[in-house]
């Protein structure tokens, strides 16, 4: 309960210098600084909205599965926040279709990885969780790209290329 | 004789010690935020939402306790958010004001080597959705 309020309050640091400031923070306690960095900061190793070609496709795709996917019985707010997300992609109704069954199915798994994350105990089962999370990526995109027809992948590639990867920020170094 | 065996000892050695050393694992932290919004195709709601991905190389260290915060910056400069244990969070609100609308993120998680560890993603700007009928309504210039 401790850890989690201290979470809080750095996040709402974070938030605050990015309201604030109107740029990117990361806030990083009790770790040695990375050269290039401001103090107490993890590095930006990669801003995707100066270098989007930088971003993996895999993350990205990652991302996207994970903030557009709702429950197969989504609540109202799930409904409409999908609905406001797919609108931009202007995809078919068939395609539309095929992507929130993907999507659906999808949720259920990862939040079956969560679960199992909250009890993992050990950094390997963790590192095993996190293979199995990039597993299910890969077989997901492999089966939209299956399912969707030409135009509607080349619509959702065209997405995660222009549109998601500018939106992403990756953060890390050697600690 | 003795030298050359004391060589090869003295080599073999330092050849272990350097294979051990190559073989120490450094933890790599690799931690990304996705934030992005949209409003609703009627225009009546604008919805933001964040997601974050751990892909650090954790050796022997542990992550957990993950937080992600989806936040709205709306058209009179209040902000709403909301936060989710977990990679996910989103966030909505009444369009009740013409302006811009900001959508931006941040996550947070706790390192068991080096403690709690925070990062933001970028601040969006929402762009008005394509429904000629919503253009209409807050965009009467685009029409």
């Amino acid at each position: 309960m401790r850890t989690q309020t201290i979470i809080n309050v750095q996040i709402r640091f974070c938030v605050a210098v990015i309201l604030s400031v109107g740029s990117l923070c990361a806030q990083h306690v009790h770790v040695m600084s990375a050269p290039g960095a401001a103090p107490g900061g993890l590095p930006v190793v990669v801003d995707g909205s100066k270098n989007p070609e930088k971003i993996p496709d895999t993350l990205a795709y990652q991302h996207f599965f994970a903030a557009f996917a709702a429950h197969p019985t989504p609540t109202a707010q799930e409904q409409g926040r999908q609905n406001a997300q797919l609108g931009p992609l202007q995809l078919a109704a068939a395609d539309r279709a095929t992507l929130v069954r993907t999507l659906a199915a999808f949720r259920v798994q990862l939040d079956q990885i969560a679960s199992a994350v909250l009890v993992a105990g050990t950094p390997v089962a963790l590192a095993g969780l996190q293979t199995q999370k990039s597993t299910l990526v890969v077989t997901t995109l492999a089966s939209l790209r299956q399912a969707l027809t030409s135009d509607g992948a080349s619509r959702l590639d065209q997405y995660v290329q222009t549109r998601v990867k500018a939106h992403i920020v990756i953060y890390g170094g050697a600690m | 004789m003795r030298t050359s065996s004391l060589f090869a000892l003295l080599t073999i050695a330092t050849l272990f010690s350097a294979t051990r050393l190559s073989a120490q694992c450094t933890p790599q932290m690799n931690i990304s935020v996705y934030s992005d919004g949209d409003p609703s195709p009627d225009g009546l709601t604008v919805y933001g939402y964040s997601s974050t991905e751990d892909s650090s190389t954790l050796c022997s260290c542990y992550h957990s306790d993950y937080q992600t915060t989806a936040v709205l910056q709306l058209a009179d400069g209040s902000y709403v958010d909301n936060t989710e244990p977990g990679e996910t969070s989103s966030v909505s609100a009444p369009t009740d004001g013409d302006g811009t609308y900001y959508a931006l993120g941040a996550a947070g998680l706790n390192c068991s080597c080096y403690g709690n560890l925070g990062a933001g993603g970028p601040s969006i700007s929402i762009p008005p959705p394509s429904s000629g009928d919503y253009r209409h309504r807050r965009y009467p210039e685009l029409v």
